[in-house]
């Protein structure tokens, strides 16, 4: 695991819904998981505040993008998961097309070797 | 003995003070709590419990700084306030306020119904005496939130809303000045109730944005 790389607000917020309906796209999670894929998948580059993904997850829902369902885990908790919605998987591909394209282009403006 | 469940309680007390907060939400964010409890423990066992809560709580934020980013979620009750209020303030210039010659005692020139616009006028002429001047002159407060109220921050949305809705008492002052409340019409009260409508639209504003923006790992947008 490496340090977090600091990032602006806006950044993270712009981020924040591709990056929680990517982690969707394979299979259902709950916040605290999310939150440890997140900081996993980027080899702890990127780290969320804890508390911060929960609003992210209220509006994710609200917006019909996820779908939220109450089970009880493994721990006898009770829990809430998430799955992606037939609509959030539209959305992640419209995200991964814009993102993909702001990536293309600045790797090409800095001048990177390894896009 | 580290009471973990009775430290739980607390803590949802806590949180539960912040109206932004569902029971389910409450319910998610203890589950997330608990979680990383376990995970401090785990990855120090000699950690006090207590500590371990601690740092968990910490991890997860304040109930304040949550709140303000759950009421963003549902922040837009406050945009129709202040648009609908916008838009009754530009109508009540077109409907009639007064009857000419009755309300503002300026004798009978004209006999009809004085539009917003000539209402406005007149009591910046002094028709409605100081008091009504300064009730005039509320209009710049409504100018004022025209511009850029999105990007504002706490302290300058706050602070609209409290002018606005003192702008609000003092321009009920024309129902006591006139004879009878009758003499005011639908102009007025419109032009009143888009004072009350965009000051309370704000109020809900402010009270939904965090204290400081400059929160590095604020996530959602605002």
């Amino acid at each position: 695991m490496t340090k977090p790389v600091p990032m602006s607000k806006e950044l993270v917020a712009a981020s924040s819904r591709p990056m929680v309906l990517s982690i969707l796209a394979g299979g259902e999670s709950y916040g605290w998981e999310i939150l440890q894929r997140v900081s996993l998948l980027s080899n702890g580059r990127v780290q969320w505040s804890d508390g911060m993904l929960y609003p992210v997850l209220r509006r994710l829902e609200k917006d019909g993008l996820i779908a939220g369902e109450w089970r009880t885990a493994e721990s006898g908790r009770r829990r809430k998961y998430y799955r992606l919605s037939e609509k959030g998987r539209k959305r992640l591909e419209e995200d991964r097309a814009g993102w993909l394209a702001m990536f293309g282009t600045l790797s090409v403006t800095w001048g990177d070797s390894h896009v | 003995m580290f009471d973990l469940d009775g430290a739980v309680r607390a803590w949802r007390r806590d949180f539960a003070r912040e109206r932004a907060f569902t029971t389910a939400d409450l319910d998610e964010l203890e589950d997330h709590l608990r979680a990383a409890y376990e995970v401090e423990l785990d990855l120090d066992p000699g950690l006090a419990p207590a500590r371990a809560f601690t740092c968990a709580c910490e991890t997860l934020g304040t109930a304040t700084d949550l709140s303000s980013e759950f009421a963003k979620v549902e922040g837009k009750a406050w945009r129709l306030l202040v648009r609908t209020g916008w838009a009754v303030y530009g109508l009540a210039f077109f409907l009639p306020v007064a009857r000419y010659g009755i309300t503002l005692g300026q004798g009978d020139v004209h006999d009809g119904l004085l539009p917003g616009v000539e209402a406005l006028l007149l009591a910046l002429k002094g028709a409605g005496g100081i008091t009504g001047i300064f009730s005039a002159l509320t209009n710049l407060v409504m100018f004022l939130t025209f511009r850029r109220i999105t990007e504002a921050g706490r302290s300058r949305v706050g602070l609209l809303a409290a002018l606005m809705l003192a702008a609000t008492v003092l321009n009920l002052w024309w129902l006591f000045a006139v004879d009878q409340a009758s003499d005011l019409y639908a102009g007025y009260y419109a032009w009143l109730a888009s004072f009350e409508l965009v000051g309370t639209g704000l109020a809900l504003r402010a009270r939904a944005l965090p204290e400081a923006t400059t929160s590095a790992d604020v996530i959602v947008a605002p």
